[in-house]
């Protein structure tokens, strides 16, 4: 049986005080694009560095692609393409010096021409062709990024594994990080971390969510996204006070959140009765003459109510 | 950690990356400058000492031009090894290089004899072997024009010189390994440096002995030993080279361990 | 919703020296206690060094003076070029430079404060040091012979600082506080040029090396001799001409330096003023 691309037991790092990782479990597919979620300072960058051997863990057991990272780093790093969170590059070298340079690091690699060739046209599909000769030092956010794109496959890796690839870079950036992030999930598996729920939505099959050191949710992404309770979203004009007072009492209602825009409210509601809702609902809208009914449709469950939930009852046991 | 074959040629394509990068950096802008740098610093200031009359003291020729490579590429040394031990920890370039599959003793090793070599070659012989053709065409101001002496003995003078200056970036890195704050490390080294100048020999009568103080300070009343041995004197510092060599490796093996257990 | 008791004042212009006060505190702190100790008893330990070959070897009260201060003068130079190196750089790097500029501060207060504290900080290790150790100096005089012979100096150090010339002993309190202040000058001129490296360059470890250059261009100026007058390494040639009994006046090397040391300053200040922080 092929080993996952990542499997991780029991994983834990303890900083003196700190536990940033309490017994971690997750296992990412090979193929897969994983997303993988978490709070702010819930371990995610921590358990990323232990897997490119730049920590060590203070417990458990992390492999990569069937090699432990404490007995083998080496050789699972030789499989590995990593962009980490703000790369940092040697400031002097050139945009090409630079992916040349990690080329030269990795067994097998290429040399003299077919080397050049090869660092081209990635550059080229990085959208970085035109900067090949500038020097690191001068490059923007979103230039490094794409810069540490490049130097993350021009090794052909097994596992690419990226530290917030989207963060800090600008909306034309980010859907190009995506599509390229994508596209390279048809060839390899990639492991990334993000804060923004929207992207894991757009690429990832497989998702894992951490908080407070350890996984909380991991599975595909339909199956994070399944849920018994049904949202729809109304929009309405008007007196909305005796509406709201009807609605609540339903006893197929749990509960509903409204926010106003000027004239205009706009109420998410929160059913525990499919049926009951799809036979009553427009009916108790519609109830009142001083309220406008403007929109109403049933809402997609998204990947940030999810993990809103997950996380919030994970915080609140 | 076993080391199996994989690992093994994981880890020598890892430094032998690190290294080639290094003398990569040693043929472009880096190397012409350094070069173009220490023909000045060394011949040049070789050429204003002995031949122009502006010096107090005038200039002995090689021995001069030993005493200069002494006095100007060993604190140079200190300064390029803590930029790049220390420097690159700090910028995180140090931690982007080894998430590859680059060994971290192979990090360090590659960084330190990429610099050492470079250096040497920039700053030690090629300005030695350019002076050794200069200097016996010049009318110096003080003295008689210099005979050129044995090319071999010479050769092994600026060998000495280049190991004096391997001691002191490994001792640069193994305290930069350690403490990791480049101003301080920095300031250690070159108080060492200058105290092998200067040797306090009355406080211990081993210091010409075990450390590069038997090659780089004078005794009253003479040369520093490599100077003399150009012409002919016993390199009587033998073992002081060989405490040098051994000081070296330790040095780098202890920087090269210390960096293993950073985490980065 | 605004409160009537925190109505904002709109500044319309931030006065250049806006924020030193609070910036000199805190760069203040980055000297005293713990640099201005280390410089200290760096200073001690290397009277303590020379003080121990000096009993075990003759007794010439030369052979002590001469090669502390000149230990003395090399580790305080080495000294403040390692510890000022990064003080501008260091802060760009970090991001803390842009951080503080971003604020209403004048950016001349970054580093005018990081002048004075680091001239304040080295001035007082050096008085501290030599105030401290006069009085040992002057009991140890009276210990051996008055006269000082270039050789025996040259036996003591060897190599190039044996070239500066003959050491006499030094009984007079006036004289060795205008030693300390012809040194803490040009060691707050050589805290200006670092500065201002930090402005002009990109990488410290230049700052570092042309920061020594500089030392060893105004070491051998000193030497000689016409250059000097006009110059800091003016402070130096006063070091050495009272070393050997002359009376030199202060005065135009001390005018002289301040003067260079404010210009310095000076292009450090508008250097920073339109550095590009990103």
């Amino acid at each position: 049986m092929t080993a996952p691309a990542i499997e991780i037991r029991q994983l834990r790092k303890k900083y003196r005080k700190v536990e940033a990782l309490r017994g971690l479990d997750l296992e990412v597919p090979r193929g897969s694009i994983c997303g993988f979620l978490g709070p702010n300072g819930a371990g995610k960058t921590t358990t990323m560095k232990i897997l490119l051997g730049l920590i060590r863990p203070s417990g458990g057991w992390a492999a990569v692609l069937g090699d432990d990272v404490r007995t083998h780093g080496l050789v699972a790093r030789s499989r590995i393409g990593y962009l980490p969170q703000d790369p940092v590059f040697p400031p002097n070298r050139t945009v090409r010096g630079v992916v040349a340079y990690v080329a030269r690091l990795y067994p097998g690699h290429s040399h003299g021409r077919t080397l050049r060739r090869r660092v081209d046209g990635l550059l080229d599909r990085v959208g970085m062709a035109d900067q090949a000769r500038r020097r690191v030092r001068g490059l923007s956010g979103g230039e490094r990024q794409r810069l540490g794109v490049a130097q993350a496959l021009i090794a052909d890796p097994d596992l690419v594994v990226m530290d917030e690839p989207s963060a800090g870079l600008d909306p034309v950036g980010r859907r190009d990080m995506l599509s390229l992030i994508a596209e390279i999930g048809g060839e390899t598996t990639v492991f990334y971390s993000t804060h923004i729920l929207d992207d894991v939505e757009q690429v990832s099959d497989t998702v894992v969510m951490i908080n407070s050191g350890r996984a909380i949710a991991a599975g595909p992404l339909e199956s994070i996204l399944e849920s018994s309770d049904v949202d729809y979203s109304v929009r309405l004009r008007g007196a909305t006070e005796d509406t709201l007072a009807r609605l609540t009492a339903e006893s197929w209602v749990q509960n509903v959140d409204p926010h106003r825009r000027g004239e205009v409210e706009q109420w998410k509601v929160r059913v525990t009765d499919g049926a009951a809702a799809a036979d009553r609902l427009v009916s108790t809208l519609l109830a009142d003459d001083g309220c406008d009914v403007l929109e109403f449709h049933l809402s997609d469950r998204r990947l940030e109510d999810a993990y809103l939930e997950i996380v919030g009852a994970d915080d609140g046991d | 950690m076993a080391i199996d074959t994989r690992t093994a040629g994981v880890a020598w394509t890892g430094s032998a990356g690190v290294l080639g990068g290094e003398f990569a950096r040693w043929f472009g802008t880096r190397g012409l400058f350094h070069l173009v740098f220490w023909l000045l610093m060394i011949d040049g200031w070789l050429y204003f000492t002995v031949v122009t009359k502006h010096m107090p003291f005038g200039g002995l020729g090689y021995q001069s031009l030993i005493s200069m490579l002494l006095l100007f590429v060993p604190p140079a040394a200190i300064v390029l090894a803590e930029a790049t031990v220390i420097g690159e920890y700090r910028s995180g370039v140090a931690s982007w290089t080894v998430s590859k599959p680059v060994p971290r003793w192979g990090y360090v090793g590659g960084k330190l004899a990429g610099l050492w070599v470079g250096l040497s070659v920039a700053a030690i012989f090629i300005p030695g072997l350019v002076a050794y053709w200069w200097l016996p065409k010049v009318q110096p101001y003080r003295f008689v024009t210099p005979e050129a002496p044995p090319l071999g003995r010479f050769l092994i003078a600026l060998s000495v010189v280049s190991l004096i200056v391997a001691f002191f970036i490994t001792m640069t890195a193994f305290l930069g390994t350690l403490i990791r704050r480049r101003g301080v490390v920095a300031l250690i080294v070159l108080v060492a440096y200058f105290f092998m100048r200067i040797p306090p020999r009355w406080l211990w009568t081993g210091w010409d002995t075990y450390t590069p103080a038997g090659l780089t300070s004078a005794q009253p009343g003479a040369w520093n030993p490599v100077a003399g041995f150009i012409y002919g004197d016993p390199l009587g510092a033998t073992s002081a080279v060989v405490w040098t060599i051994v000081a070296s490796l330790a040095f780098a093996a202890g920087a090269a361990l210390i960096y293993q257990r950073l985490e980065l | 919703m605004t409160s009537e008791a925190t109505t904002l004042r709109r500044i319309e212009t931030v006065s250049p020296l806006r924020g030193l006060g609070g910036l000199l505190v805190v760069e203040l702190r980055t000297w005293f206690p713990w640099r201005v100790l280390f410089l200290t008893i760096a200073g001690f330990g290397v009277f303590a060094m020379n003080y121990a070959g000096w009993r075990a070897g003759n007794a010439e009260f030369g052979s002590l003076l001469f090669p502390f201060f000149g230990l003395w003068i090399a580790i305080l130079l080495l000294s403040v070029v390692s510890l000022t190196e990064g003080s501008v750089l260091g802060e760009i790097e970090r991001g803390t430079a842009s951080w503080l500029v971003a604020m209403p501060i004048g950016r001349p207060a970054v580093i005018l404060a990081k002048f004075f504290a680091a001239s304040a900080g080295i001035t007082a290790a050096v008085f501290v040091t030599g105030t401290a150790l006069y009085p040992v100096l002057l009991e140890a005089s009276g210990w051996g012979r008055s006269e000082f012979r270039v050789s025996e100096l040259t036996e003591v150090t060897g190599g190039p600082i044996g070239m500066w010339g003959r050491f006499t002993s030094l009984v007079d309190f006036g004289e060795w506080i205008e030693l300390l202040l012809a040194l803490s000058v040009f060691l707050v001129f050589v805290v200006a040029v670092m500065i201002l490296f930090g402005t002009m360059l990109r990488s410290r470890t230049a700052v570092f090396g042309l920061g020594l250059g500089v030392v060893g261009v105004f070491g051998v100026a000193a030497l000689a001799g016409s250059f000097a007058a006009a110059s800091p390494a003016g402070l130096l040639r006063v070091i050495i001409d009272v070393s050997q009994g002359r009376t030199p006046s202060l005065v135009i090397p001390f005018v002289a330096s301040l003067l260079w040391t404010t210009l310095v300053l000076l292009l450090a200040v508008w250097r920073f003023d339109r550095k590009e922080l990103s």
